[in-house]
């Protein structure tokens, strides 16, 4: 029996009274790269941003029904900070924050008080560059600013960041938007192997993409679930739903 | 292979017969342009364009015209009568002597450090904690009553926060202490850290606006708190806006006059606590320039004064700027 990584029941999400995503109950797997398609204001976002409980930081941003990781209700966790520990985020458009390239891995560490001696700490970011696939671009200059980084160097930053604490989760927001292809590749790869290790939810505008990477795929269409199965049969034509047929099949968005 | 199908068709071939395919490009070229109102109006854009080019330089011009003059009033002193070791380090400024004018700032520029010094460092920590609070922690009312209330406080004249320094804190001062004169430098920091704290409180705000809304998304996801976000991801993002805030506030302290003058007490030695008072490189022109007569000694070092305190706030612009860079090689 597989193990429920993340467990949603009858989520519901709304700003301001008009709702964003509804009645979406699904599970992800331990150790799967679970993809989420569907055209741009479907609610995949939102999605995200319920599961580390981003929602704390938008007033207008209602939540309701439950998610639960390892079990867990996040609602019950008491430190949010602690949830979004164990969840890694890489956002749409890179982030590299205004801090050199080490510094931009070392923060989590350093914030958690884990950091321990120079050279673990050395190692530790050579270890998170490495596997996003950055270190040999910027081992001579990791004091530069990350945000100087092209686009492309800084999403594999922020993979590397988000890999700093060894998070459970990793949750990925449409990364190749401001990445070009072969960029677009490496991560990939990078993500294949970093499915041993934690559980990826992967977002993406890009149809092919799923289809490559995801063990299993949610379609989700202005604001519904509107279907989850094997990305294999999904993309074999035995998807239940018309509408997800006609999707992936590049009949419309 | 036909050339429609390397470009799509979007160019049509020419006919048979016809001219050879560039000169028939450069007919259609002239045949398809069309003029708009945007080709017709292009002096106005060039007027503008010098227009603005003025605007842009007229800085420059002020800036190095008010230089001229003050250094052409006070290079006279500087040629005649000063001696450079004299006005630098002798505390002893005494114009009007009659046997024996000497012209030393020593003392005024020690008040005028002390003081500013003093004055950043009350301001300074109070500035950007409010700044962090209006920009990073309040919401609607209280965040748009906060900041009315700063710019109501950068609205009060100068003279009116010298009426207090003289008629509030100084008996304040003298009570608190008990020491038997309330003005000098703890009560001109106090007035100048009030002075100042708007301003230096409103362009730290922006810096913190300035900070993209990302970082602290990104910061937050990895489950920084909030104290974290704002220690380790917006202040360093913020450090541009924020020093030069700061050397505003600085540049405030050596620049500010009547207050200080109300303020200071007025007396030249070099201050040796808090309490002492002192007098100002600012206020010392303000008090004797009216009672000199033009062309004199007296007045022409008062230029020199003048031709100093330029190049301090050059050099703290200097500095800035430098460091600035200094953050951008990293």
């Amino acid at each position: 029996m597989v193990n429920h990584k993340i467990e949603v029941r009858n989520l519901a999400i709304a700003y301001g009274g008009k709702q964003a995503l509804g009645n979406v109950t699904l599970e992800v797997y331990e150790n799967e790269i679970f993809g989420i398609i569907g055209p741009a204001n479907s609610g995949k976002t939102s999605f995200l941003n319920a599961v580390n409980r981003m929602d704390m930081m938008r007033p207008n941003m209602d939540v309701t029904g439950t998610i639960r990781i390892n079990g867990l209700d996040t609602r019950s966790w008491r430190n949010v900070y602690d949830l979004r520990r164990k969840i890694g985020v890489v956002f749409p458009l890179p982030v590299g924050l205004p801090l050199t390239v080490y510094d931009n891995v070392a923060l989590a560490p350093r914030m958690a008080g884990t950091a321990g001696s120079k050279n673990n700490l050395d190692e530790l970011v050579e270890r998170c560059l490495r596997r996003a696939a950055l270190w040999d671009e910027v081992k001579d200059r990791l004091n530069h600013l990350g945000s100087l980084l092209s686009g492309g160097q800084q999403q594999r930053l922020t993979i590397a960041r988000a890999l700093s604490q060894s998070p459970e989760i990793l949750m990925l927001d449409e990364f190749s938007i401001a990445v070009d292809p072969v960029t677009t590749m490496r991560i990939e790869d990078v993500l294949k192997e970093l499915k041993s290790e934690m559980t990826i939810i992967l977002v993406t505008n890009l149809v092919q993409q799923a289809n490559r990477l995801a063990d299993r795929t949610a379609f989700f269409l202005n604001g519904e679930c509107v279907e989850i199965g094997d990305t294999e049969s999904l993309f074999n034509g035995d998807a239940k739903d018309a509408r997800t047929n006609d999707y992936i099949g590049g009949k419309f968005g | 292979m036909d050339a429609t199908l390397h470009d799509g068709g979007r160019t049509p071939s020419p006919p048979d017969n016809g001219p050879p395919l560039r000169e028939y490009r450069g007919k259609q070229a002239i045949a398809s342009m069309s003029i708009d109102a945007r080709d017709k109006n292009w002096y106005i854009d060039k007027g503008f364009e010098i227009l603005m080019f003025f605007c842009g330089i007229s800085a420059i011009v002020f800036v190095v015209g008010i230089f001229l003059f003050v250094f052409k009033e006070g290079m006279g002193f500087i040629l005649h009568d000063m001696n450079m070791g004299e006005f630098f380090l002798s505390p002893k400024w005494r114009p009007t002597s009659l046997n024996n004018p000497t012209y030393g700032i020593l003392a005024m520029v020690a008040g005028t450090a002390a003081v500013t010094i003093l004055a950043m460092a009350i301001c300074l920590p109070f500035s950007i904690g409010a700044a962090i609070y209006i920009a990073e922690f309040a919401t609607g009312k209280t965040r748009e009553t906060l900041k009315i209330l700063i710019e109501f406080l950068a609205a009060i004249p100068s003279v009116v926060w010298g009426f207090i320094a003289l008629s509030i804190m100084n008996p304040f001062i003298i009570e608190t202490f008990d020491v038997p004169m309330g003005l000098g430098v703890l009560n001109s920091a106090l007035i100048l850290a009030l002075m100042a704290a708007p301003i230096v409180t409103s362009l730290a705000e922006d810096a913190f606006k300035a900070v993209p809304d990302t970082y602290r998304e990104a910061a937050e996801a990895l489950g920084a708190t909030r104290w974290q976000t704002i220690y380790k991801v917006v202040l360093p993002a913020a450090k541009n806006g924020l020093l030069s805030a700061g050397l505003l506030g600085v540049g405030r302290g050596f620049g500010e006059t009547m207050a200080i003058l109300m303020a200071s007490g007025h007396s030249i030695n070099i201050p040796t606590s808090v309490f002492d008072s002192f007098r100002a490189l600012t206020a010392t022109i303000a008090a004797e320039l009216g009672e000199t007569a033009v062309g004199s000694p007296h007045f022409q070092s008062l230029f020199a004064i003048g031709i100093f305190l330029f190049f301090i706030t050059f050099l703290i612009n200097m500095t800035a700027d430098f460091i600035v860079r200094g953050v951008h090689k990293g």
